[in-house]
């Protein structure tokens, strides 16, 4: 099940059958109807149960008519599209109204990455995802879907002829349509795996209370089902058949049983974070290719990532105070390319210990050569700055409010020393350091995040300076890098270390100019 | 904006802090720029200030001037102030192959792209821009953070030369 995507023996592609127009797979029709019907059922019981009393008979009718239109419209949109394997390019027409050809030339291509989900593995297709350099989001050439075999003979196809153009530079193109070319094609050398212990540790860890999420969002969208009252906790009582039995209970009761809702809370939330994990991480293999990281995981969506070492652009290790204890890292790369939809970075190690997590950087050409105590901390500036001007607020509001409304909201300031303690604890966390040719950039305490930056990936810098921080002489560093959501920022740390830290960032930019102008 | 208006109405060069040190001004004639596009604001404003004034009056509450005079003031403080300050907060440098833009008081970022790192350039020139012979420099980054450093302000020629040398340094990135 989980190799699915396991390695072929070499296969053999002759040129002349690549040059053919040809579409996905028919099955991918099926695919797409097959994600629609949820909607329409649902769309279909707002229609039953919310329309007109005089359309009511005819729901039938007109659900037969929607079906029949979206079955056509899907079959006319996969008729439309096409690919081709050109010598040059690949060519991607598609369009139902509007006619769009799009031509992706393989050297722009840096590689293919197929994902499956639950519906597509149950009848082989895959979807192929093309990663060119544009840093868009990833669909800038994705064919949705293709059967298996025909997935991995593109990927093969595309790298052979990312191969041919590249030697064709070289040796004037003397391979092109020249018959039968074999794919070599060695398995690659596992970096890291996950065993379903290791996933399950990871799970752990995950604490997640998505479930509640899930269900909140389902019963909001099947809100029209409901009582208006339904969410009124004495009616919640009565409908569950508790309310007599909560009115009996007496205050010890009462407690004990928030206590245990407590409990709850945590082992759903466990078993949320479990399922999770070993539903994306299950089988997860990292290896490495001749020009970077290959990734596989999945358990009912099965993805297939390939990473290009020269795209990464720095490294993240993230941990928390709770996994770091234990020993365990999560590490991520930032490269053009976005991971998925939902995450910008790739993780390439989502569980390692400190080790198994040096072992794979050392692939790269990042280093992790620094701890806490060698790392540089920040003004406390940073700490007690913002407290001044967002403590009175509260502090007013609920005085006023305690004295109008009612005592007991001044409880609420019992809450009011966490806020410094938070603060402080993000301050402490915040360290930086510069080592060698590479910044170190710590941040965060709950969510501790480590940024790995080699230099030669600055993309530009900026100190920034608010009327506060000027006054007592700090200032922020906010340096660009490229295929990162926001800046690396060093906050809060002395002008003069802020513009001689500058000075070091831009060193490998502007290095190696023609003459010393210094 | 109350404290020290009088320097403000000198045109001194960029304030001379340790940041701001080695900056260039803007092309002077940015401030008129700035006023203009402050005015454009603004009008929307008087307009709204006319229009509920002949309101009120017209339903015999207060009586003319109320709103539209003070209005009219603050309007005229703006112009005559804002601008210059605006003007005055920008800074740049070209030298030692980065591009250096600093901007704003408040908030004051200063910003360093190296030549090397300029994805491409963008010279524009707005319409009340061009009345007055200036033109905007924009370099684009392959950062996401900064992708587009704006200067604007410049002398057409200057901008031109500017742009004319960063191209130089523009090469494909090494892979």
């Amino acid at each position: 099940m989980s190799d699915a995507f396991s390695a072929d023996p070499p296969i053999v592609l002759s040129a002349t059958d690549t040059a053919s127009e040809r579409r996905l797979h028919p099955l991918t029709l099926m695919l797409n109807l097959v994600r629609q019907v949820p909607q329409a059922i649902l769309g279909l019981i707002a229609l039953r149960l919310s329309g007109p009393d005089e359309l009511r008979p005819w729901v039938g009718l007109f659900a037969l008519l929607a079906l029949l239109a979206m079955v056509g419209f899907e079959f006319y949109r996969w008729w439309r599209f096409s690919y081709r394997l050109d010598p040059e390019e690949l060519r991607i027409a598609s369009g139902v109204l509007s006619r769009n050809v799009r031509s992706i030339p393989y050297e722009r291509i840096q590689d293919v990455n197929l994902e499956q989900g639950p519906l597509a593995r149950l009848v082989g297709l895959a979807k192929v995802r093309l990663e060119t350099g544009s840093s868009g989001s990833g669909d800038e050439g994705a064919l949705d879907s293709v059967d298996l075999a025909e997935a991995e003979r593109l990927r093969d196809v595309i790298r052979l002829r990312k191969a041919q153009q590249a030697d064709g530079a070289r040796s004037g193109e003397s391979e092109a349509g020249t018959g039968a070319v074999a794919v070599p094609q060695t398995d690659a050398p596992l970096l890291f795996g996950m065993d379903m212990k290791r996933i399950l540790i990871a799970g752990f860890f995950n604490f997640s209370l998505v479930f509640f999420a899930v269900v909140g969002a389902v019963v909001n969208n099947l809100d029209f089902l409901m009582p208006d009252d339904f969410w009124n906790p004495r009616r919640l009582l009565d409908f569950l058949g508790l309310d007599d039995l909560f009115a009996a209970l007496d205050l010890a009761a009462r407690i004990a049983s928030v206590i245990a809702a407590l409990i709850g809370l945590v082992v759903v939330g466990l078993v949320g974070g479990i399922i999770r994990t070993v539903l994306r991480e299950y089988g997860f293999r990292l290896e490495r290719t001749e020009t970077g990281f290959r990734r596989r995981r999945g358990l009912l969506t099965l993805t297939d990532v390939v990473m290009p070492l020269h795209r990464i652009q720095a490294a993240v290790i993230a941990t928390g105070p709770i996994r770091r204890r234990f020993g365990w890292y999560e590490l991520k790369v930032q490269s053009l390319a976005s991971d998925s939809e939902k995450e910008s970075d790739h993780s390439i190690a989502p569980f390692a210990t400190a080790d198994e997590l040096r072992h794979v950087l050392g692939e790269t050409r990042i280093a992790w050569d620094t701890d806490y105590p060698s790392m540089r901390g920040v003004d406390p500036a940073m700490w007690w700055v913002p407290l001044v001007f967002a403590l009175p607020v509260p502090i007013l509001g609920l005085g006023i409010s305690a004295y109008f409304a009612s005592p007991w909201i001044a409880l609420a300031y019992l809450a009011l020393p966490l806020v410094p303690l938070f603060s402080w604890l993000y301050w402490r966390a915040h360290r930086y350091a510069l080592l060698g040719d590479q910044l170190y950039v710590r941040t965060g305490f709950w969510n501790q995040t480590l940024t790995l930056l080699p230099l030669r990936r600055v993309q530009s810098v900026d100190i920034k300076q608010s009327f506060v921080s000027r006054f007592i002489g700090l200032a922020d560093v906010a340096i660009g890098v490229a295929g990162r959501s926001g800046a690396v920022t060093i906050q809060a740390i002395p002008l003069g270390d802020a513009i001689a830290l500058r000075e070091e960032l831009l060193g490998p930019a502007v290095r190696n100019r023609p003459s010393g102008t210094s | 904006m109350s404290a020290g208006l009088a320097e403000d109405l000198v045109f001194a060069p960029p304030s001379a802090d340790v940041l701001s040190a080695g900056l260039h001004p803007l092309d002077r004639r940015y401030v008129n720029v700035i006023r203009i596009m402050t005015a454009l604001v603004l009008l929307p404003v008087m307009i709204a200030a006319t229009v509920s004034e002949f309101a009120l009056v017209a339903e015999g509450v207060g009586e003319h001037g109320m709103i539209i005079a003070p209005a009219l003031a603050l309007c005229a403080f703006i112009l005559v102030f804002l601008p210059q300050r605006k003007w005055k907060r920008w800074g740049y440098a070209d030298s030692d192959e980065q591009l250096r833009v600093a901007r704003g008081w408040m908030f004051r970022t200063d910003t360093i792209v190296p030549f090397k790192r300029i994805q491409h350039i963008d010279l524009g020139e707005g319409p009340i821009e061009r009345l007055f012979g200036l033109a905007s420099l924009t370099v684009h980054t392959a950062g996401t953070h900064n992708s587009i450093v704006t200067l604007p302000g410049l002398a057409r020629d200057r901008a031109e030369a500017m742009r004319d040398t960063m191209r130089l340094h523009i090469r494909r990135e090494a892979e």
